[in-house]
């Protein structure tokens, strides 16, 4: 599904990591671990095309890839740091916004569904400003449902998220890959998690 | 409906929300303008005919100031929040996202000064001409103001106090909007045909459209880097 071939990134005059090579397959869930600075989030920008590479090559579905791509943005869900919710908006106008910007309306049964695993069912109309951190992310993290995307990135998807949350996410990933999509995330948590590839980085002598 | 208009028609709607909630942003620059122009007719005293000539280029340096207050925060939000990210991830065009969120910013930002036309030709004196004419080149103009700005916000969007240095970046390529633009009040006062001016503003105002969204789009992406 996505291929990388030596693909070079430095940060301030610093190389994060050289040369680094990997492929993603349908159906495969990819954690990216390593030390804080060791490039994960850069690694995971990169794929999504937000930042340029020094050197190397992305291709998804054996076609290389450039900023801005439709094809590539249509077939990638990308959830960073900051997850673009707006304060300003309810949990539901957030929710409604983001969709419609990925092509789609937000299907009422999913939706629903979703909130309610998330605990979120009773704050739909709540300003997003007002929820706590932990709520921000689940907001965000209703994309995952609603969307098509087959390829998910997803920085640090876990970070803030009570346990029962966490569990819903867990379950989330695994059901899209069985559905044939491919998810490559970041995560300090010792997860237990079974079927999963990892790609250490920042073990090559990068650490200051 | 095609995906595009979906996400367009989401974006205006976003921003307008957006604006409403937090109006205080979307009233400064207009306060601006208008105690820019008030004063005007209080410092100049009881001269009217000054104060009728000297009318247009008021109320363009006024229009024009305020539209450079109000850019600072076109991008800055999204930037700061992340839904910029989400914007460059989009599959929908990029440009054209970019032009729906500018076209949104001048609806609260330009068309109220448009608008507020009449009004300032009563507080000033002008004649009917003169303010006719001054607000079909603030329509044609003040939208040529925000695409340009909008290029200014976008380039300096990672930084921390951006304002002035909009205004020094942009200054310069709003100068043939401010000259076009209060040529046209005083070539209609004095009776000669405006054809050719209006024809230039418009000129202009095409050539924003069609560049400035390249523009900001490309700015943008570097931004994020």
């Amino acid at each position: 599904m996505l291929t990388v071939t030596g693909l070079c990134t430095e940060r301030d005059e610093r190389a994060l990591f050289e040369n680094l090579s990997f492929t993603v397959n349908k159906g495969q869930l990819l954690q990216i671990t390593g030390p804080n600075g060791a490039g994960k989030t850069t690694l995971l920008r990169t794929l999504a095309t937000l930042y340029q590479p020094e050197a190397g090559q992305i291709s998804f579905e054996g076609r290389s890839i450039n900023a801005g791509d439709p094809n590539y943005c249509q077939s990638l869900l990308y959830i960073g740091h900051q997850a673009g919710i707006k304060a300003g908006l309810t949990v539901k106008e957030n929710i409604t916004w983001l969709c419609a910007l990925q092509g789609g309306v937000p299907a009422a049964a999913p939706l629903r569904e979703g909130l309610r695993a998330l605990g979120l069912q009773d704050m739909q109309h709540s300003l997003a400003g007002s929820l706590s951190a932990g709520q921000k992310r689940k907001v965000a993290l209703t994309r995952l449902l609603l969307t098509r995307a087959s390829l998910w990135i997803l920085d640090e998807p876990f970070t803030a998220l009570d346990k029962a949350s966490c569990d819903w996410l867990t379950q989330c990933l695994y059901q899209h890959s069985g559905a044939g999509g491919a998810v490559i995330f970041t995560s300090h948590q010792a997860l237990t998690l079974e079927g999963i590839t990892t790609l250490s980085l920042g073990e090559g002598g990068h650490d200051e | 409906m095609s995906r595009f208009t979906l996400a367009a028609g989401a974006l205006c709607q976003r921003e307008l929300l957006l604006l409403w909630r937090h109006k205080t942003n979307v009233l400064q620059p207009l306060i601006f303008y208008l105690i820019v122009m008030t004063l005007f007719p209080l410092a100049l005293g009881h001269s009217a005919k000054l104060l009728a000539r000297i009318a247009p280029g008021v109320a363009w340096v006024a229009a024009l100031l305020s539209m450079l207050l109000s850019l600072e925060n076109l991008f800055a939000k999204d930037h700061q929040d992340g839904s910029l990210e989400i914007l460059l991830l989009s599959p929908q065009p990029l440009p054209a996202l970019v032009l729906v969120k500018i076209f949104t910013h001048w609806l609260v930002t330009g068309l109220p000064i448009v608008l507020l036309t009449p009004l300032m030709a009563l507080l000033m004196g002008m004649p009917d001409v003169s303010w006719h004419y001054l607000m079909l080149g603030l329509l044609l103009g003040t939208p040529s103001l925000s695409l340009v700005g909008a290029i200014g916000s976008a380039l300096t969007v990672g930084l921390s106090s951006s304002g002035v240095l909009i205004a020094l970046l942009m200054l310069p390529l709003y100068i043939p909007v401010l000259i076009f633009g209060s040529g046209l009040v005083v070539t209609a006062a004095a009776g000669l045909p405006v054809a050719g001016i209006l024809a230039i503003l418009g000129a202009l105002l095409c050539l924003c459209i069609a560049l400035a969204p390249l523009a900001c789009g490309f700015a943008l992406r570097v931004a994020c880097q």
